[in-house]
């Protein structure tokens, strides 16, 4: 009897241990830190808010009523090099209207870290890898299913100057092959190159806002009255990608 | 006690192994499951799809049918997959060129026949979709086919004990979400396989053809085969066969989903299998006969910049090579795929 049990406990562990993620350190160290990432989205550093009228660099009016983007590949940077950490999941939905997909828990074996890097977007592997679930289930309204392919972000809203009958402008920005790849590399040093050190008994959050006012005019100069409309990859949704890359920033690092 | 120490300690790394086995290797089925195999006609090439992470089991396939032949996959429960695909025309719309779908709308594109799916890299006629496991989302959600939401379906397959208890079979536990639906329908859809026509008997030596359907061959050999390629009778590629726009659905096939004007008026070359079962043709079912077809490569093409060269200054067919021609494609038909009762609703 006892023999049974211990040998239903050892199994459960063997199986827990076998099909978990790898969980170690690059710097061999044998330390592992928790880092919590929260993403704030923003409108010209205000906290987002739905249905509120904002006014982009354009002079145009709107308003904001989706916003969305998925996250992967991230790491904690410094000048000794990059630390991917680690994480559950390989890509994160996060929605604005969703509290808890705007922060989460990551683990890292560097203890000091000036930056933080990560990717916006699915790559071109999961694009063709058929059903897909958790945040890549094609139900959360990032797929494309007449021209198969993730939206890698989507801003959804209304303004006077949206072109369109109903006045609702509506980006979903995708496009993985080749030449319309979308997805985009976001590199964030911390607020004055500060170097932040990690210990066991310290936690630390990182603040990454998400101005997407930028989204008009990161990289390129995209007003509303030009196009309320951009629903498949190509030359406008990389114009529109170049901006989602440059809406990022690290606000601040909270440390308790 | 030591030594039952030791065995069941024994026993534990022995299931972990196998546990671990089956962290690993995805592409087997759990236990209890019936593994069903997926076999490669003989000539055929290697499929596209390979059942990789989706174990292909009897009960996996009995699942994929039952959503393959349900309503409730459709907003008003009168649209599931089977009403444009019916089996009878090789799962492509009996006499159509249009299919119908929620509140009194048609479809802009002929219903094709499904068969042989496993072995397509791009569905549709353009080519818009990358993955035969998330085809079916495209109907699900056209506003003019089943026009309903994934998550209305599921929620609608989480509300029948059947469905959880099929689920769970197939999958393990209770869940439900579009991933398993998915590969669930996938495992009937990629098992539509046809290969037993006439045309399959000759090649193999179990029958040969009538002088006509011979002299056929010889016809579509030389002036078809470039594209309609055997084994499967297309080379899926995509390509401007010279028919005219049509000015309502202004369709630019290939287009749409490349943004290439390379590509403009391109559509998927549709097999040959199975072509006196699945009338009308072409993209938009213009042509309602397959001597009609034959005659659009004789006189009908207009050629413009994305033409293909094939077919650009017509292909020079005499009327007798079309009748013979029209004997040949009739050895294409494969009764035993059109009635075969593992394809047909569960009675």
């Amino acid at each position: 009897m006892k023999a049974g049990s211990g040998y239903m406990v050892c199994a459960l562990l063997f199986l827990l241990c076998g099909c978990q993620k790898e969980l170690k350190n690059d710097d061999g160290t044998g330390g592992s830190y928790m880092v919590n990432i929260v993403f704030q989205p923003v409108v010209q550093e205000q906290p987002l808010a739905f249905g509120q009228p904002y006014t982009n660099a354009f002079g145009e009016d709107y308003t904001i009523t989706a916003f969305r983007f998925y996250i992967s590949t991230l790491s904690l940077n410094s000048n000794n090099g990059n630390s991917p950490v680690t994480s559950e999941v390989k890509y994160r939905l996060v929605d604005a209207a969703i509290t808890n997909t705007l922060s989460f828990s990551v683990s890292t074996g560097q203890n000091t870290f000036n930056g933080l890097s990560f990717q916006i977007g699915v790559d071109s592997i999961d694009n063709v890898s058929g059903a897909q679930s958790g945040d890549l289930d094609p139900a959360k309204g990032m797929f494309w299913t007449w021209n198969s392919g993730y939206i890698m972000a989507k801003l959804e809203g209304s303004s006077s100057y949206a072109a369109v009958p109903d006045g609702n402008f509506s980006y979903h920005i995708g496009g993985f092959a080749g030449e319309n790849k979308t997805m985009r590399s976001i590199s964030l040093f911390t607020p004055q190159n500060q170097q932040v050190t990690l210990k066991d008994n310290r936690i630390v959050t990182v603040y990454v806002t998400a101005d997407i006012d930028k989204w008009f005019h990161g990289a390129h100069a995209l007003p509303i009255a030009s196009n309320a409309f951009v629903h498949s990859p190509g030359t406008l949704a990389k114009l529109y990608a170049d901006n989602y890359a440059a809406i990022f920033s690290i606000a601040s690092i909270m440390e308790e | 006690m030591m030594q039952r120490t030791v065995i069941s300690i024994l026993i534990a790394l022995l299931g972990s192994f196998l546990f671990l086995e089956a962290c690993k290797k995805q592409g087997d089925a759990a236990p209890g499951l019936i593994p069903l195999q997926f076999i490669v006609p003989a000539g055929f090439p290697e499929p596209v799809y390979t059942f990789e992470n989706n174990p292909l089991t009897q009960q996996g396939f009995e699942l994929g049918k039952k959503l393959f032949f349900d309503g409730r996959l459709s907003r008003d429960g009168n649209f599931p997959c089977a009403s444009c695909h019916q089996q009878f025309a090789a799962f492509a719309t009996f006499d159509h060129p249009f299919s119908h779908g929620f509140n009194n709308q048609f479809t802009t594109r002929n219903a094709p026949g499904l068969f042989n799916v496993a072995w397509m890299k791009e569905l549709h006629w353009d080519g818009g979709i990358n993955h035969i496991e998330v085809q079916p989302l495209a109907p699900i959600v056209a506003e003019n086919e089943m026009a309903e939401t994934i998550d209305n379906v599921i929620a609608k397959l989480k509300e029948d004990a059947m469905y959880r208890q099929m689920f769970k079979t197939v999958f393990g536990d209770e869940e439900i979400n579009s991933q398993r639906m998915l590969k669930a329908l996938t495992q009937f859809v990629a098992m539509l396989v046809s290969a037993d026509s006439k045309y399959d008997k000759v090649k193999s030596g179990m029958a040969s053809f009538t002088e006509a359907e011979e002299a056929g061959y010889q016809v579509f050999q030389t002036k078809c085969a470039a594209c309609h390629t055997e084994p499967l009778f297309t080379d899926n590629s995509f390509r401007n066969t010279g028919l005219p726009v049509n000015d309502i659905l202004k369709d630019i096939g290939r287009m749409h989903i490349t943004g290439n004007p390379a590509d403009s008026l391109k559509f998927k070359v549709p097999s040959l299998r199975n072509v006196y079962a699945t009338f009308p043709y072409g993209h938009d079912g213009r042509f309602y006969s397959i001597g009609a077809v034959i005659d659009h490569y004789r006189f009908g093409v207009v050629s413009g910049p994305s033409t293909d060269p094939l077919v650009k200054d017509k292909i020079a067919i005499s009327d007798y090579e079309k009748l013979d021609l029209l004997a040949f494609l009739r050895t294409l038909t494969d009764s035993t795929f059109i009635n075969n009762k593992n394809f047909a609703a569960a009675e």
